[in-house]
């Protein structure tokens, strides 16, 4: 036997794939976003546009510069980098200075990304992380009030959950609830448009990048914790579609909880997971000093997940789940 | 676990090919004037290939049956050693080459090379004893592995083994009267063992003629028709991981094993022809019928098709089967499927971080956590892995890899963990004996 000159390539099974990859992944994410962004666009023009490109392109080059350090293979470059860059300026005001952006991102690609590993690695989403950095280091930059001054606007120019948590419940009612869903509030670049939001994270959702479990019980958590203090106390706390349709709410659900590495997998663990997420981002609206605390929402339940990937079901045949 | 698809639009669900309603007239290949015979020499789980081979390279004192030059005859079984597995000459010839061969994980085998010619070796003779299907069986089509205790139960494959092959299902349309010998060789060997035919979802009345045999319609997706979620489909209940199925009361037979221990049982001659799917670079399936111990090259060479460097030679299917580095390598008793797969056809594998999506979880038919288990066996822990996060559970489908997105070759990983668990317990074992 094995006489033959004729030599095959060898390999180890499935010798088939499903055809899908981390680089699509990555794209297919940044496009759901893209109904989120356009209107924003449209409706106040270059500043935004200019926060969104610097963000993707300097953490493009961010991440070219750590991984050429770090001697990193170039098909590391799965577009992660990228992605990450446009959730950070989705959480920012249009009114970020360009040092602050360029920066953010570094952090992100830096401390978020590259010092674990690079995509998959980080136990934290690098997104919100860096959002709460900023948050934490420059409150000012993240000041809504003064990014609309220079804009003619025919809604109220007022950042509704700082409204709210300033006024009480009964701000609530300036706001028409068609008007947030249609993004027409004074919000950061990429949470305004609750609409465009729930197309991109719906399409998410369909295709399965998104874990649907992560996303809807992320949602339930939020209208149950609002509904829950919304009844406590009605004059002070706003009802529960008012927390769903402002802040980053619908960002956070869709595009940050179920993102991959911080996230758990298995149903029951997801379930918590997004619960958990939705409960603590009303918490910290409600009785913390941030207007919208959804990022340290996020990194909170992040800091949970090795925890809850140990919930799982036994597998097929096992008698207990440790021998 | 192919749940949670409600809400999936880009679903990978893998479907078991299926044989038209009129099963296709077959594609006979005229009998080869030389076959190679795989004869497994491996010792059993975790001893290693090292001593395996080193048996084959004949250390003094060891005498093998068999012998370069020997005559042998058609449907002889031919052992090395007296306790040994056996294979079945399909022609009558002379042995011309015996030479080791080493497989995947740890596997030895001896290759027996046989030239047709006019021999002087005496034609079998000897009728067939009822016992005789023990020693024979690993050497018919379809391979069945049959147990030395009476089992409780044995089920009938009539899908695949693999997604592409549909040999079993042709068996059960067209060698009714052999399927039924095999049920009575199976009766009257195992008194109190029931029998279970498997066959697609909603074709359950057309075989309820098969007498003494239950039904039981699977849903072709893949991987339905693995032993251990048969197991689970005809009892209910789900076999223990750490043993094998056969220590659950269960053997499970491809369709055609059956058929070919009912054909031996009946006429006396074991059955040499192998069922074969075979699919070309162009992606058009043949099915014919073999003689085992065939090189594949000879198969092709049938067909039409064309095999070039670099392409891969796939036996035994896309998701389960093993690529082989040369087209002398023969059919074998277990070879479902034969693919040509072009160079550029394939899916090389990558090694980035596991971006943690959940892919494999989802699909894993056993529940297994893919993605922690993955993360053990990439430090080497395999025992950990083995304990904490059930690698023994894994029944070997491929999903895993199939649908990860970073390419990684989880199920490989697997495998290789599998074997080098075994292994470890084994020579743990072998250590506590020397010691006590």
């Amino acid at each position: 036997m094995m006489s033959s000159a004729t030599r095959f390539t060898v390999g180890h099974a499935p010798f088939m794939h499903c055809g899908q990859s981390i680089s699509i992944r990555h794209l297919i994410i940044m496009a759901a976003a893209l109904p989120a962004i356009v209107p924003t666009v449209l409706r106040f023009g270059m500043p935004a546009l200019a926060v969104l490109l610097l963000a993707v392109g300097s953490a493009m080059i961010w991440e070219v510069l750590f991984q050429g350090i770090s001697r990193k293979p170039s098909s590391a470059r799965d577009g992660g980098a990228a992605l990450t860059g446009l959730l950070i300026a989705m959480l920012m005001p249009m009114a970020m200075p360009w040092w602050a952006v360029v920066c953010a991102t570094g952090l992100a690609v830096a401390l978020g990304r590259e010092i674990y590993g690079g995509t998959g690695t980080y136990p934290f989403n690098p997104a919100a992380l860096v959002t709460a950095l900023l948050l934490i280091s420059w409150p000012h930059l993240y000041d809504l009030d003064r990014t609309f001054l220079n804009y003619t606007l025919d809604f109220p120019a007022i950042w509704p959950l700082v409204e709210v948590k300033a006024m009480g419940a009964e701000a609530a009612f300036r706001f028409n609830m068609g008007d947030l869903f249609m993004g027409r509030e004074i919000a950061y670049i990429g949470t305004g448009c609750a609409a465009g939001l729930l197309i991109g994270g719906i399409f998410l959702m369909l295709t399965g990048i998104s874990r649907w479990e992560i996303c809807l019980s992320f949602l339930a958590g939020i209208l149950l914790a609002a509904t829950a203090f919304h009844l406590m106390n009605p004059a002070l706390y706003a009802g529960p579609l008012f927390h769903l349709l402002t802040g980053s709410t619908l960002l956070v659900a869709f595009f940050l909880m179920p993102e991959d590495a911080g996230s758990p997998v298995l149903p029951l663990p997801m379930m918590l997971f997004g619960l958990g997420g939705g409960i603590l981002v009303i918490i910290i609206r409600n009785l913390g000093v941030y207007g919208d605390g959804a990022v340290f929402a996020v990194l909170l339940m992040n800091l949970l997940t090795p925890i809850l990937d140990r919930m799982r079901p036994k597998a097929l045949g096992r008698s207990s789940w440790e021998k | 676990m192919i749940v949670n698809r409600l809400l999936t639009l880009g679903s990978s669900r893998l479907r078991y090919a299926l044989l038209p309603p009129t099963p296709p007239d077959l594609d006979p290949l005229p009998a080869p004037r030389s076959v190679t015979l795989l004869s497994d020499q491996t010792l059993g789980h975790g001893i290693g290939g090292r001593e395996a081979l080193l048996r084959l390279k004949q250390i003094p004192g060891k005498e093998f049956k068999l012998k370069k030059g020997d005559a042998v005859a058609r449907g002889q079984l031919l052992e090395l050693f007296d306790k040994g597995h056996a294979v079945i000459s399909p022609i009558s010839g002379t042995v011309t080459n015996m030479t080791p061969y080493v497989g995947d994980y740890g596997r030895v085998y001896m290759t027996l090379t046989i030239e047709a010619g006019e021999t002087d070796a005496p034609p079998q003779t000897e009728s067939f004893q009822r016992s005789d299907m023990f020693r024979a069986a690993p050497a018919l089509p379809g391979k069945p592995d049959l147990p030395k205790t009476p089992p409780l139960r044995v089920i009938i494959n009539g899908l695949g083994s693999d997604v592409l092959a549909t040999n079993n299902q042709y068996v059960l349309k067209t060698r009714q009267k052999d399927l039924e010998a095999g049920l009575e060789w199976i009766r009257s060997t195992w008194p109190s063992a029931s029998a279970h035919l498997m066959v697609v979802e909603g074709q359950q009345q057309e075989w309820n003629r098969l007498k003494g045999c239950r039904v039981h319609g699977v849903a072709p997706v893949y991987p339905a028709a693995s032993p251990r979620l048969l197991h689970r489909t005809v009892t209910g209940e789900e076999a223990p991981s750490e043993a094998s199925l056969i220590e659950a009361g269960t053997l499970v037979l491809q369709a055609e094993a059956l058929a070919a221990m009912g054909s031996l049982y009946a006429t006396g001659i074991p059955p040499m022809q192998k069922l074969v799917q075979v699919m070309g670079k162009d992606g058009i399936g043949h099915l014919i019928s073999v003689c085992i111990g065939t090189p594949v090259s000879k198969v092709l060479e049938h067909l039409g098709l064309k095999a070039e460097y670099g392409d891969r030679l796939i036996l035994g299917g896309p998701m389960t089967g093993y690529a082989v580095y040369t087209d002398d390598f023969p059919v074998c008793p277990d070879t479902d499927t034969l693919l040509v797969q072009a160079a550029e056809k394939g899916v090389p594998s990558q090694t980035p971080s596991c971006i943690n999506c959940g892919a494999c979880n989802r699909i894993c038919p056993a529940r297994v956590p893919v993605n922690l288990l993955l993360r053990v066996l990439e430090a080497g822990h395999y025992g950990e892995a083995a304990e904490s996060f059930d690698l023994m559970s894994c029944i070997d489908c491929g999903l895993c890899s199939f649908v990860c997105p970073g390419r990684i070759p989880i199920f490989q990983y697997i495998q290789l963990a599998k074997y080098e668990h075994r292994r470890q317990v084994a020579e743990e074992a072998q250590n506590q004996e020397v010691a006590e």
